[in-house]
Protein backbone atom coordinates (compact mmCIF):
# COMPACT_ATOMS: atom_id res chain seq x y z
CA UNK A 1 0.00 0.00 0.00
CA UNK A 2 1.10 3.54 -0.70
CA UNK A 3 -0.12 6.60 0.94
CA UNK A 4 0.48 10.58 1.01
CA UNK A 5 -0.77 13.41 2.61
CA UNK A 6 -1.19 16.05 0.37
CA UNK A 7 -1.33 20.00 1.48
CA UNK A 8 -1.91 22.68 -1.36
CA UNK A 9 -1.26 26.46 -1.30
CA UNK A 10 -2.53 29.27 -3.23
CA UNK A 11 1.37 30.32 -3.30
CA UNK A 12 4.40 28.21 -2.11
CA UNK A 13 7.64 30.07 -2.18
CA UNK A 14 10.35 27.04 -2.50
CA UNK A 15 13.48 29.78 -1.45
CA UNK A 16 11.40 30.94 1.80
CA UNK A 17 11.42 26.74 3.00
CA UNK A 18 14.75 26.23 5.29
CA UNK A 19 15.32 22.93 3.88
CA UNK A 20 17.90 22.23 6.71
CA UNK A 21 14.66 22.19 9.38
CA UNK A 22 13.20 19.01 6.90
CA UNK A 23 16.55 17.63 6.81
CA UNK A 24 16.38 17.83 10.76
CA UNK A 25 12.67 16.67 10.74
CA UNK A 26 13.58 13.32 8.61
CA UNK A 27 17.29 12.23 10.10
CA UNK A 28 19.86 11.02 8.92
CA UNK A 29 21.12 9.07 5.70
CA UNK A 30 18.13 11.01 3.42
CA UNK A 31 18.37 11.71 0.05
CA UNK A 32 17.90 15.61 -0.86
CA UNK A 33 17.36 17.10 -4.60
CA UNK A 34 16.93 20.87 -4.63
CA UNK A 35 16.58 22.33 -7.92
CA UNK A 36 14.93 26.31 -7.71
CA UNK A 37 11.29 25.06 -7.53
CA UNK A 38 11.26 21.52 -6.46
CA UNK A 39 12.34 19.98 -3.52
CA UNK A 40 12.65 16.56 -2.62
CA UNK A 41 13.72 14.48 0.48
CA UNK A 42 13.92 11.03 0.41
CA UNK A 43 14.39 8.58 3.58
CA UNK A 44 14.88 5.01 2.03
CA UNK A 45 13.49 3.62 5.20
CA UNK A 46 9.87 3.57 4.28
CA UNK A 47 10.86 4.88 1.95
CA UNK A 48 9.72 8.06 3.04
CA UNK A 49 9.87 10.98 0.46
CA UNK A 50 8.92 14.76 1.58
CA UNK A 51 8.07 16.54 -1.82
CA UNK A 52 7.27 20.52 -2.20
CA UNK A 53 6.67 22.39 -5.38
CA UNK A 54 4.21 23.27 -7.78
CA UNK A 55 2.04 24.83 -4.93
CA UNK A 56 2.09 21.66 -3.01
CA UNK A 57 3.89 19.88 0.29
CA UNK A 58 3.56 16.42 -0.07
CA UNK A 59 4.18 13.46 2.05
CA UNK A 60 4.58 10.07 1.00
CA UNK A 61 5.22 6.54 2.38
CA UNK A 62 5.54 3.76 0.31
CA UNK A 63 4.66 0.85 1.93
CA UNK A 64 3.31 0.04 5.50
CA UNK A 65 3.70 2.97 8.36
CA UNK A 66 5.72 0.53 11.11
CA UNK A 67 8.64 2.43 11.82
CA UNK A 68 8.78 6.04 10.36
CA UNK A 69 6.93 8.67 12.46
CA UNK A 70 2.95 9.54 11.68
CA UNK A 71 2.85 10.74 8.27
CA UNK A 72 0.05 13.38 9.98
CA UNK A 73 2.94 14.77 12.32
CA UNK A 74 5.08 15.14 9.43
CA UNK A 75 3.08 17.05 7.30
CA UNK A 76 2.08 19.09 9.81
CA UNK A 77 5.59 20.21 10.89
CA UNK A 78 6.17 20.84 7.25
CA UNK A 79 2.92 23.10 6.88
CA UNK A 80 4.43 24.88 10.46
CA UNK A 81 7.80 25.91 8.60
CA UNK A 82 5.15 28.36 6.02
CA UNK A 83 3.68 30.32 8.61
CA UNK A 84 3.18 33.10 5.61
CA UNK A 85 1.53 30.62 3.19
CA UNK A 86 -2.17 30.76 2.25
CA UNK A 87 -3.73 27.39 2.78
CA UNK A 88 -6.24 25.70 -0.10
CA UNK A 89 -7.17 22.53 0.48
CA UNK A 90 -5.39 19.41 2.06
CA UNK A 91 -6.25 15.60 1.25
CA UNK A 92 -5.57 12.14 1.60
CA UNK A 93 -4.45 9.07 -0.72
CA UNK A 94 -4.03 5.44 -0.72
CA UNK A 95 -3.20 3.02 -3.56
CA UNK A 96 -4.08 -0.57 -2.56
CA UNK A 97 -3.35 -3.30 -4.58
CA UNK A 98 -6.17 -6.08 -4.50
CA UNK A 99 -5.81 -9.78 -5.81
CA UNK A 100 -8.22 -11.96 -6.74
CA UNK A 101 -7.74 -16.17 -7.59
CA UNK A 102 -11.01 -16.61 -8.94
CA UNK A 103 -12.63 -13.80 -10.49
CA UNK A 104 -11.79 -11.27 -13.24
CA UNK A 105 -11.88 -7.58 -12.41
CA UNK A 106 -11.81 -6.74 -16.01
CA UNK A 107 -14.93 -8.23 -17.02
CA UNK A 108 -16.18 -7.49 -13.75
CA UNK A 109 -15.94 -3.98 -14.26
CA UNK A 110 -17.08 -3.81 -17.70
CA UNK A 111 -20.47 -5.21 -16.56
CA UNK A 112 -20.86 -2.92 -13.85
CA UNK A 113 -19.90 0.42 -15.63
CA UNK A 114 -20.67 -0.33 -19.21
CA UNK A 115 -24.59 -0.49 -19.61
CA UNK A 116 -24.65 -1.22 -23.57
CA UNK A 117 -21.14 -3.02 -24.38
CA UNK A 118 -22.34 -4.03 -27.65
CA UNK A 119 -23.71 -0.57 -28.55
CA UNK A 120 -20.21 0.56 -27.60
CA UNK A 121 -17.82 -1.58 -29.22
CA UNK A 122 -20.14 -0.91 -32.37
CA UNK A 123 -19.48 2.81 -31.83
CA UNK A 124 -15.52 2.52 -30.90
CA UNK A 125 -15.50 0.07 -34.23
CA UNK A 126 -12.96 -1.67 -32.18
CA UNK A 127 -13.05 -4.78 -29.39
CA UNK A 128 -13.18 -3.53 -25.57
CA UNK A 129 -9.79 -4.63 -23.58
CA UNK A 130 -10.75 -2.82 -20.04
CA UNK A 131 -12.38 -0.23 -18.48
CA UNK A 132 -10.91 1.87 -15.21
CA UNK A 133 -13.50 3.29 -13.84
CA UNK A 134 -12.99 6.86 -11.57
CA UNK A 135 -16.09 8.16 -9.64
CA UNK A 136 -16.14 11.63 -7.77
CA UNK A 137 -18.47 12.41 -4.92
CA UNK A 138 -19.25 14.55 -2.24
CA UNK A 139 -20.08 13.11 1.31
CA UNK A 140 -20.58 16.53 3.74
CA UNK A 141 -17.54 18.33 3.27
CA UNK A 142 -15.44 15.92 1.86
CA UNK A 143 -14.63 15.47 -2.00
CA UNK A 144 -14.07 11.66 -2.75
CA UNK A 145 -12.24 10.43 -6.31
CA UNK A 146 -12.37 6.10 -6.09
CA UNK A 147 -10.23 5.33 -8.92
CA UNK A 148 -10.57 1.10 -9.68
CA UNK A 149 -7.95 0.07 -12.37
CA UNK A 150 -7.48 -3.68 -13.05
CA UNK A 151 -3.89 -4.30 -13.96
CA UNK A 152 -4.71 -7.68 -15.71
CA UNK A 153 -7.85 -9.99 -14.95
CA UNK A 154 -6.51 -10.78 -11.25
CA UNK A 155 -5.04 -8.07 -9.83
CA UNK A 156 -6.74 -4.19 -9.78
CA UNK A 157 -5.33 -1.24 -8.14
CA UNK A 158 -7.75 1.12 -6.06
CA UNK A 159 -7.02 4.62 -5.48
CA UNK A 160 -9.03 6.97 -2.87
CA UNK A 161 -8.30 10.32 -2.47
CA UNK A 162 -10.04 12.52 0.03
CA UNK A 163 -10.13 16.55 -0.57
CA UNK A 164 -10.86 19.08 1.69
CA UNK A 165 -11.21 22.29 0.96
CA UNK A 166 -13.75 25.16 2.25
CA UNK A 167 -14.01 28.72 3.32
CA UNK A 168 -11.33 29.45 6.78
CA UNK A 169 -9.65 26.07 6.09
CA UNK A 170 -6.83 25.96 8.49
CA UNK A 171 -4.48 23.31 10.27
CA UNK A 172 -3.96 23.20 13.54
CA UNK A 173 -2.65 20.42 15.89
CA UNK A 174 -4.36 17.36 15.68
CA UNK A 175 -6.25 18.41 12.33
CA UNK A 176 -4.75 16.15 10.09
CA UNK A 177 -4.36 13.14 12.43
CA UNK A 178 -7.96 13.64 13.01
CA UNK A 179 -9.05 14.22 8.96
CA UNK A 180 -6.73 10.85 8.21
CA UNK A 181 -7.99 8.56 10.87
CA UNK A 182 -11.57 9.54 9.41
CA UNK A 183 -10.78 8.79 6.06
CA UNK A 184 -8.75 5.89 6.30
CA UNK A 185 -11.89 4.12 8.71
CA UNK A 186 -14.37 5.39 5.92
CA UNK A 187 -12.35 3.39 3.32
CA UNK A 188 -11.78 0.61 5.03
CA UNK A 189 -15.39 -0.17 5.80
CA UNK A 190 -16.85 0.77 1.75
CA UNK A 191 -13.73 -1.22 0.28
CA UNK A 192 -15.16 -4.58 0.85
CA UNK A 193 -18.66 -3.42 -0.15
CA UNK A 194 -17.42 -2.41 -3.43
CA UNK A 195 -17.22 -5.85 -5.05
CA UNK A 196 -20.50 -7.13 -3.81
CA UNK B 1 6.17 23.87 -22.15
CA UNK B 2 4.64 23.57 -18.70
CA UNK B 3 4.11 19.92 -18.23
CA UNK B 4 5.79 16.27 -19.40
CA UNK B 5 2.81 13.52 -19.39
CA UNK B 6 5.19 10.90 -18.84
CA UNK B 7 4.55 7.13 -19.32
CA UNK B 8 6.72 5.63 -16.92
CA UNK B 9 5.43 1.82 -16.28
CA UNK B 10 3.48 -0.45 -18.51
CA UNK B 11 -0.06 0.53 -17.18
CA UNK B 12 -1.29 3.90 -18.84
CA UNK B 13 -1.49 6.70 -16.49
CA UNK B 14 -3.50 9.86 -16.67
CA UNK B 15 -1.34 12.92 -17.80
CA UNK B 16 0.34 15.09 -15.12
CA UNK B 17 -1.57 18.35 -16.47
CA UNK B 18 -4.46 18.39 -14.32
CA UNK B 19 -2.04 17.27 -10.93
CA UNK B 20 0.28 19.67 -11.21
CA UNK B 21 -1.58 22.99 -11.63
CA UNK B 22 -4.71 23.69 -9.86
CA UNK B 23 -5.93 23.10 -6.26
CA UNK B 24 -6.35 19.22 -6.60
CA UNK B 25 -5.08 16.70 -3.98
CA UNK B 26 -5.53 13.87 -6.28
CA UNK B 27 -2.36 11.56 -6.89
CA UNK B 28 -2.53 8.99 -9.03
CA UNK B 29 0.60 6.64 -10.16
CA UNK B 30 3.82 6.66 -8.68
CA UNK B 31 5.20 9.50 -6.84
CA UNK B 32 8.79 8.65 -7.47
CA UNK B 33 8.00 8.53 -11.18
CA UNK B 34 6.70 12.00 -10.76
CA UNK B 35 9.68 13.27 -8.91
CA UNK B 36 11.91 12.17 -11.84
CA UNK B 37 9.67 13.31 -14.27
CA UNK B 38 9.77 16.90 -12.70
CA UNK B 39 14.12 16.57 -12.53
CA UNK B 40 13.82 15.70 -15.91
CA UNK B 41 11.46 18.77 -17.32
CA UNK B 42 13.66 20.94 -14.84
CA UNK B 43 16.90 19.95 -16.92
CA UNK B 44 14.93 20.25 -20.80
CA UNK B 45 13.49 23.56 -19.65
CA UNK B 46 16.86 25.27 -18.35
CA UNK B 47 19.88 22.77 -19.16
CA UNK B 48 22.62 25.20 -18.29
CA UNK B 49 21.45 24.72 -14.69
CA UNK B 50 22.66 21.14 -15.11
CA UNK B 51 25.66 21.62 -16.96
CA UNK B 52 26.77 22.86 -13.37
CA UNK B 53 25.72 20.77 -10.71
CA UNK B 54 25.55 16.82 -10.57
CA UNK B 55 22.08 15.91 -10.07
CA UNK B 56 22.39 12.39 -11.82
CA UNK B 57 23.65 10.43 -8.80
CA UNK B 58 20.59 11.79 -6.84
CA UNK B 59 18.07 10.88 -9.67
CA UNK B 60 19.94 7.47 -9.79
CA UNK B 61 19.29 6.71 -6.24
CA UNK B 62 15.56 7.76 -6.36
CA UNK B 63 14.97 5.68 -9.03
CA UNK B 64 16.75 3.02 -7.36
CA UNK B 65 14.29 3.22 -4.79
CA UNK B 66 11.12 3.14 -7.30
CA UNK B 67 12.30 0.02 -8.66
CA UNK B 68 11.85 -1.43 -5.01
CA UNK B 69 8.21 0.17 -4.79
CA UNK B 70 7.38 -1.47 -8.47
CA UNK B 71 9.00 -4.76 -7.85
CA UNK B 72 6.72 -4.85 -4.52
CA UNK B 73 3.69 -3.41 -6.64
CA UNK B 74 3.77 -5.61 -9.65
CA UNK B 75 4.34 -8.57 -7.67
CA UNK B 76 2.13 -7.89 -5.08
CA UNK B 77 5.03 -8.94 -2.51
CA UNK B 78 6.59 -7.07 0.59
CA UNK B 79 10.06 -6.97 0.34
CA UNK B 80 11.68 -7.26 3.87
CA UNK B 81 14.10 -4.59 4.79
CA UNK B 82 17.40 -6.54 4.63
CA UNK B 83 16.55 -7.56 0.80
CA UNK B 84 15.46 -3.86 -0.14
CA UNK B 85 18.34 -3.26 1.45
CA UNK B 86 20.53 -5.38 -1.15
CA UNK B 87 17.90 -4.41 -4.40
CA UNK B 88 19.20 -0.46 -3.18
CA UNK B 89 22.97 -1.60 -3.35
CA UNK B 90 22.49 -3.74 -6.42
CA UNK B 91 20.25 -2.50 -9.09
CA UNK B 92 20.68 -4.08 -11.88
CA UNK B 93 19.69 -7.29 -10.11
CA UNK B 94 16.11 -5.27 -8.89
CA UNK B 95 15.80 -4.42 -13.00
CA UNK B 96 16.21 -8.14 -13.65
CA UNK B 97 13.49 -9.21 -11.54
CA UNK B 98 11.36 -6.82 -13.10
CA UNK B 99 11.93 -7.88 -16.35
CA UNK B 100 10.89 -11.55 -15.28
CA UNK B 101 7.89 -10.60 -14.46
CA UNK B 102 6.58 -11.63 -17.89
CA UNK B 103 8.83 -14.55 -18.34
CA UNK B 104 7.46 -15.74 -14.86
CA UNK B 105 3.80 -15.26 -15.51
CA UNK B 106 4.41 -17.00 -19.12
CA UNK B 107 5.67 -20.14 -17.07
CA UNK B 108 3.93 -20.09 -14.07
CA UNK B 109 0.77 -18.42 -14.59
CA UNK B 110 -0.71 -15.27 -13.25
CA UNK B 111 -0.13 -13.61 -9.78
CA UNK B 112 2.97 -15.32 -9.85
CA UNK B 113 4.26 -15.47 -6.54
CA UNK B 114 7.57 -14.83 -5.46
CA UNK B 115 9.53 -14.66 -2.35
CA UNK B 116 12.73 -13.33 -2.39
CA UNK B 117 15.66 -14.16 0.79
CA UNK B 118 19.15 -13.34 1.20
CA UNK B 119 20.92 -16.27 1.50
CA UNK B 120 24.47 -16.17 3.45
CA UNK B 121 27.57 -18.66 3.27
CA UNK B 122 28.73 -18.76 6.47
CA UNK B 123 32.32 -20.39 4.88
CA UNK B 124 32.55 -17.21 2.68
CA UNK B 125 32.13 -13.63 4.94
CA UNK B 126 30.02 -10.86 3.75
CA UNK B 127 28.90 -12.51 0.94
CA UNK B 128 25.04 -12.85 0.20
CA UNK B 129 23.01 -14.06 -2.14
CA UNK B 130 19.38 -12.82 -3.23
CA UNK B 131 17.27 -16.16 -3.71
CA UNK B 132 13.70 -15.48 -5.56
CA UNK B 133 11.90 -18.25 -4.49
CA UNK B 134 9.30 -19.48 -7.11
CA UNK B 135 6.21 -20.12 -4.86
CA UNK B 136 4.00 -22.72 -7.06
CA UNK B 137 1.24 -25.60 -6.54
CA UNK B 138 2.52 -27.29 -9.66
CA UNK B 139 3.62 -31.04 -9.35
CA UNK B 140 7.29 -31.33 -8.67
CA UNK B 141 7.87 -32.37 -12.19
CA UNK B 142 6.14 -30.23 -13.91
CA UNK B 143 7.26 -27.29 -11.54
CA UNK B 144 11.02 -28.35 -12.48
CA UNK B 145 10.55 -28.58 -15.97
CA UNK B 146 9.21 -24.71 -16.57
CA UNK B 147 11.72 -23.96 -14.39
CA UNK B 148 14.11 -25.45 -16.66
CA UNK B 149 12.12 -23.58 -19.52
CA UNK B 150 12.27 -20.25 -17.74
CA UNK B 151 16.20 -20.52 -16.72
CA UNK B 152 16.90 -21.88 -21.06
CA UNK B 153 14.80 -19.26 -22.57
CA UNK B 154 15.46 -16.52 -20.48
CA UNK B 155 17.37 -16.34 -17.11
CA UNK B 156 20.56 -17.71 -18.26
CA UNK B 157 21.37 -14.93 -21.16
CA UNK B 158 21.01 -12.40 -18.31
CA UNK B 159 24.30 -13.72 -16.49
CA UNK B 160 25.72 -11.22 -17.85
CA UNK B 161 23.82 -7.90 -16.68
CA UNK B 162 24.61 -8.47 -13.06
CA UNK B 163 27.94 -8.52 -11.00
CA UNK B 164 26.47 -10.07 -7.96
CA UNK B 165 24.67 -13.08 -6.63
CA UNK B 166 20.98 -13.55 -8.03
CA UNK B 167 19.35 -16.73 -8.61
CA UNK B 168 15.65 -18.26 -8.73
CA UNK B 169 14.50 -21.63 -7.29
CA UNK B 170 11.23 -22.97 -6.50
CA UNK B 171 9.14 -23.45 -3.51
CA UNK B 172 6.46 -25.86 -4.47
CA UNK B 173 3.46 -25.73 -1.77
Amino acid sequence: MSQNITVVYKYLDIQSVDSREIKRMLGKEILVSEVPDMMVFVRPDGPLIVQLGNQRIRVTLQGEQKSVEPLWDLATNCHYLLPSADLVAYGFNYDIGIISKEGDFIKYLMKAFITKPKQLVENLGGGLNSITPRIRYQRENVRYDLVLEPIDKSHLEAHFNSHYQYDGIEITEGTLEKSYKETFNYWNEILPRLFE
Amino acid sequence: MNVIGANAWQRAIETFYYRWIGEDTLTWGNPSDWITTGLLLRMLQEPQDFLCKNYSADLDRIKQLSYIDKIQDIYTVHLSGEVQRFLYCNPDVAEIILEAYLYLENYFGPAVEIRPEIIRDPEIPGHEQLMVYIVTCLPVDEALARMAQFDDEWFLDQLDRFESDLNFNLEIL
